[in-house]
This record gives structure tokens, sequence and C-alpha cells, in this order.
């Protein structure tokens, strides 16, 4: 549930800032951004008691995993991206201002394909760790 | 059962179930995942807007984003259709799998409603879709999905479920 608010608000916002749905104004986007900081909160919660709670494996055992390392380096970069969208591009003000439906600047259309990007990997990251580290069967068909 | 049997033992679903390469099932089920994230992530952001909002006209914008959950509906279906193909004898026997596909397709219908009431004004030649059914319709689609998620999980779960 957590996962779905999280990509389905961020996932939309980026998609408006990436040029789809111009007439859509980013005040009534701006909306979804306590959405997704209650998904994010939701997965983070329920993420830490499945490595607590795990019946089958210590904490350690998935802590060490080098898919569950790479995937939480996603997560931080993925939160970094998203603060430096909200604080140093322009959709801050943007989105302020009523019904705003321009051109939105490239620096924001950046940092909103890493994050469609970083997200995505996350899910497939997340996916993976029942896996474990045989990430050398990817050159395997 | 015959043709379950059949269904698994076709080429396709031997190797998605039997590959030891991460393309083959860890990759569907990545792939599942993340068409699921994405179908009803953004069909779940769609109807939070229409409950919030109160102007039809702004509701009217939302129109485009749609082609791109048609987009992940059609990755989780190729992609669960594999799955299934591969397991077929273990998931089509069980009730909540049956449970989970059809609230796919009454959330995936009040979708389709959905994105007609949200039509764009050259489409609306007065029949227009009152603001009280868009708020119905969206509360439809999040439950409906929601019931969707949880008997999808469960279907991993076939153990809990019998009650062994």
């Amino acid at each position: 549930m957590g996962l779905i608010l999280l990509v389905g608000s961020v996932g939309l916002i980026d998609l408006r800032v990436l040029g789809i749905g111009r007439q859509l104004p980013l005040s009534l986007l701006y909306r979804l951004v306590p959405w997704a900081i209650f998904g994010f909160t939701l997965c983070f919660v329920t993420g830490t008691v499945f490595i607590l709670g795990d019946p089958f494996k210590t904490p350690a055992d998935t802590l060490t995993k080098t898919v569950f390392q790479i995937k939480i380096l996603f997560v931080v970069l993925a939160l970094i991206n998203a603060l430096l969208f909200e604080y140093y591009s322009d959709f801050r003000e943007l989105s302020r201002a009523d019904n705003f439906v321009g051109e939105i600047p490239f620096s924001a259309k950046i940092t909103a394909g890493l994050s469609l990007f970083i997200w995505m990997s996350v899910v497939y990251l997340g996916r993976m760790l029942p896996y474990g580290d045989s990430f050398y069967f990817i050159f395997y068909w | 059962m015959d043709v379950l049997i059949y269904l698994e033992s076709t080429a396709v679903a031997t190797w998605v179930r039997e590959s030891l390469s991460l393309w083959a099932f860890p990759t569907l089920i990545a792939l599942h995942a993340i068409g699921m994230a994405f179908l009803v992530g953004l069909n779940v952001a769609i109807c939070l807007l229409v409950l919030a909002s109160k102007p039809k006209a702004q509701l009217m914008s939302l129109w485009p984003f749609f082609r791109y959950i048609w987009l992940a509906l059609a990755v989780s279906v190729v992609s669960g259709t594999l799955l299934l193909m591969a397991n077929a004898t273990q998931l089509l026997v069980l009730t909540v799998f049956y449970i989970k596909i059809l609230f796919v397709v009454l959330s995936v219908i009040s979708l389709l409603k959905l994105r007609q009431g949200l039509g764009t004004e050259s489409e609306f030649n007065g029949n227009t879709m009152s603001q009280k059914k868009l708020r119905f319709l969206s509360v439809a689609c999040l439950v409906g999905w929601m019931i969707a998620l949880v008997s999808g999980r469960l279907t991993a779960y076939p153990m809990l479920l019998s009650g062994n």
C-alpha cells in the first residue's frame, strides 16, 4: 500500500514535470506530496518490521546482502533527488502559482526523469531480495 | 487439471519456472511488481485528486495520464500471464486468485468509466458526469484495487490460506 501511494504520487508528479498533461495545474499535483510522504513512511515502517521480525532470517542476513544495500543506496539517492527537486528546482514556486500550466525548467525535468528511474529500480531491487547475491546469473540466459 | 498441466509443460512456462537465469522468474515477478506499482499507483493518485478537487475543468487535464496506466496494465498482464503459466496447477486452484482477478477486472471497468467521465471537453457533448458520480467511481477504484492487491499478495501464501 505504501509503495502504491509513493510510486503513484511521485510518478504522476514526475510525468507532469516531464511534459505529460501540460494543462494540469502544478498546484493540484502538490496536494499529492503528503500522500507520497505517508506512503514512504509506511514502506519504511513495514520494511523495518519485515527485517526485524523475519522468523527465517536474522536482520544481519538481510542487511549484509548486496542487493539490499544497493536498494537502500537507491532509496537514499531518491530522497536526495526529491529534496533537490523541492528546494533547488522551481517546482515549489511554480506549484504555488495558481493554475500554472506553462513550461517546466529543464533542470526540474532532469530530476523528474531521474526520480522515475530510481523508484523503478527500487521496486526491481526489492523484488530481487529473495534471490540473494546471485547477480552473476544476470549473464546466464 | 490436464489443461493446467499442459500449460505448465510448455517451453516458455518451463523456462520461467526452472531456469536459473535472473531474466526468468525473478525479472518477470519484478516487472509484474513495477507494472502493478505504476498501474495502481497512478490510478490511486488520480482518484485522490478527483476526491480532493472541486473544479471539474482541472480534472479533465488528467486524461493524458491514462495511456501510461494502460501501458502499466499491459506490462502487468503479460508478465502475470507468463507467471501464471509457470505455476498454473498451484494458482488456478486457489480461490483467492480468482478474487484477485475479479477485483482487477472490476477496478479496470471503474477506471474506464472514470476516464470517460473525465473526458475532454470536446467529448462531453452535454453528457457530463456529475462530480458525485466521479467521486463514487474513484472510491470504487480505490476499494477494488486494495482488495486486488491484498488477494494478490495472499496467493504467495497458499499454506497460510489452507490453515497449515
